[in-house]
């Protein structure tokens, strides 16, 4: 008596989900971009800074590679990873928060405003990659890694990290808001662990068995691992790192419509 | 069609446990419209945005096989610092609309001149409620839901809004909230009253007037 209700052909509902996602992905640079292209430069051009900043630090205190014969190279692969995490993770954990009142257009998904955001960040951080390369050939002795495949499935497995990370944790700041503010300060510890500031390989057993779990810390040592001769792989476990993304994103993507009823 | 599969929906507070809709089920037939009455905190609201799939029930399910609007005359969603055009634009895109057809169309409709290009942020709260109120008109639904819209704007522009209403009125289904029964007399010929959890329909809209005058 009551028939079932009409299906989309998937098609269709893609191109809707596209079509969403292209105009919040529009919006958010709007919005933070502000009424002029220039706007959008500083987006790109924010994590930029951030890094140069370090490493001008790292200059200043005249700290010494363990590894290699030069420091711009160094701590600048090494930091790297840090700030694409740091940026592309936080910004989709506020992502639904900053655009809540989206989801009152009964097209608009949560699951989309994270998509866009992650296309901008992901845009943002390859260009800071292009620039960071340019800029670490034009102030060290040279820029030539050993394994140049290597160097850029790094760079993807850290955006592929940073993105999971970023929308595990942001499901769960939707339920739990305080999770915003936890999430700050996992920030610096996330720094202190991963491996920028000390060289992991002389932490003894069965502490470097533990740091060895942080995600972060294995994007450090595959970027260093891949520039490098010689460099010990003995913490570095590339398939622990894809393991824990691709579960965050899981937990993400299954978690969110577990909670959709109490979202 | 839209279907509500013994739907429940709860609120919850540190002291208070509200029961919206306790396991209603009702399918609602788009070759008509719909007028609900309840009173104030019933969860007409609720409701509607429980039919356009802002909000999930917490057991049951809502099923809908056309093309349902968002409530009705909700500028909520504008960001402030865009300009009116740049809302519209966005909303348009969302619902995959013609833009430039939407733009055209709000820009007449709403009548808010120049500020159409100026940011929301600077515009009063009746200028928000009427480039609302046209975007709301321009996008084209199967099935329009309207929550307590009233005057808007002056009486011009409030015979525009019901010619508006009149013109989709022939092709689109309108499921309305309000307190004004001549408004919802105007436009829905079924009645739903919204009483303590549960839905009773009215096969006409005058049954459904006269049980909510008796009980409220």
């Amino acid at each position: 008596m009551i028939g079932e209700p009409r299906r989309r052909p998937p098609a269709s509902a893609l191109a809707i989900t596209l079509a969403v996602i292209n105009a919040i992905l529009l919006r958010d640079i709007r919005v933070r971009a502000g009424a002029y292209y220039t706007g959008f430069l500083m987006i790109l051009l924010m994590p930029l800074g951030h890094l140069l900043a370090l490493l001008i630090v790292y200059h200043i205190f005249g700290r010494i590679a363990p590894v290699g014969n030069d420091q711009v190279v160094y701590f600048g692969l090494s930091i790297l990873p840090f700030v694409i995490y740091l940026y592309l993770s936080r910004r989709i954990v506020i992502a639904p928060l900053e655009n809540g009142p989206l989801l009152y257009f009964n097209r608009v998904k949560v699951f989309d405003i994270i998509f866009a955001r992650g296309i901008i960040e992901v845009v943002s951080c390859i260009v800071v990659f292009i620039f960071i390369i340019f800029i670490l050939d034009i102030f060290s002795n040279g820029f030539a890694p050993r394994d140049w495949p290597g160097v850029l499935f790094a760079f993807a497995g850290t955006i592929y990290l940073s993105f999971c990370f970023g929308a595990a944790n942001s499901l769960i700041a939707q339920i739990i808001p305080f999770w915003v503010f936890a999430y700050s300060l996992s920030v610096p510890l996330m720094w202190i662990a991963s491996g920028v500031i000390f060289f992991p390989s002389i932490i003894p057993e069965p502490y470097d068995q533990w740091l060895a779990l942080n995600p972060l810390l294995q994007c450090v040592e595959w970027m260093r691992y891949s520039y490098y001769e010689d460099y010990p792989d003995r913490l570095l476990n590339v398939p622990y790192l894809i393991s824990f993304s691709t579960a965050c994103l899981a937990f993400s993507l299954i978690g969110e419509r577990l909670a959709r009823r109490v979202l | 069609m839209i279907r509500l599969a013994s739907v429940t929906k709860v609120y919850r507070t540190e002291n208070h446990r509200k029961v919206v809709l306790d396991n209603v089920s009702y399918t609602f037939d788009t070759n008509h419209s719909y007028g609900v009455f309840g009173p104030n905190g019933a969860g007409k609201s609720t409701l509607l945005r429980l039919i356009a799939g802002t909000e999930q029930p917490n057991s049951g399910k809502v099923t809908r096989d056309l093309r349902v609007s968002w409530p009705l005359g909700f500028g909520g969603g504008f960001h402030p610092a865009m300009t009116g055009r740049e809302n519209v634009k966005f909303v348009s895109r969302i619902y995959g609309a013609d833009t430039r057809r939407v733009i055209d169309f709000v820009e007449y409709f709403s009548e808010i001149g120049h500020y159409f290009d100026m940011p929301v942020s600077t515009y009063s709260s009746g200028m928000g409620a009427r480039l609302a109120f046209g975007l709301s008109m321009a996008i084209d639904f199967e099935c329009y839901l309207v929550d307590e819209i009233t005057a808007v704007g002056d009486a011009r522009f409030g015979l525009r809004c019901r010619e508006a209403f009149d013109e989709r009125r022939g092709r689109s289904s309108i499921i309305m909230v309000s307190h004004d029964i001549g408004t919802i007399k105007a436009y829905c010929d079924r009645g739903l009253a919204l009483h303590r959890g549960k839905l009773i329909a009215f096969g006409h809209i005058d049954d459904a007037v006269e049980f909510y005058r008796k009980n409220h």
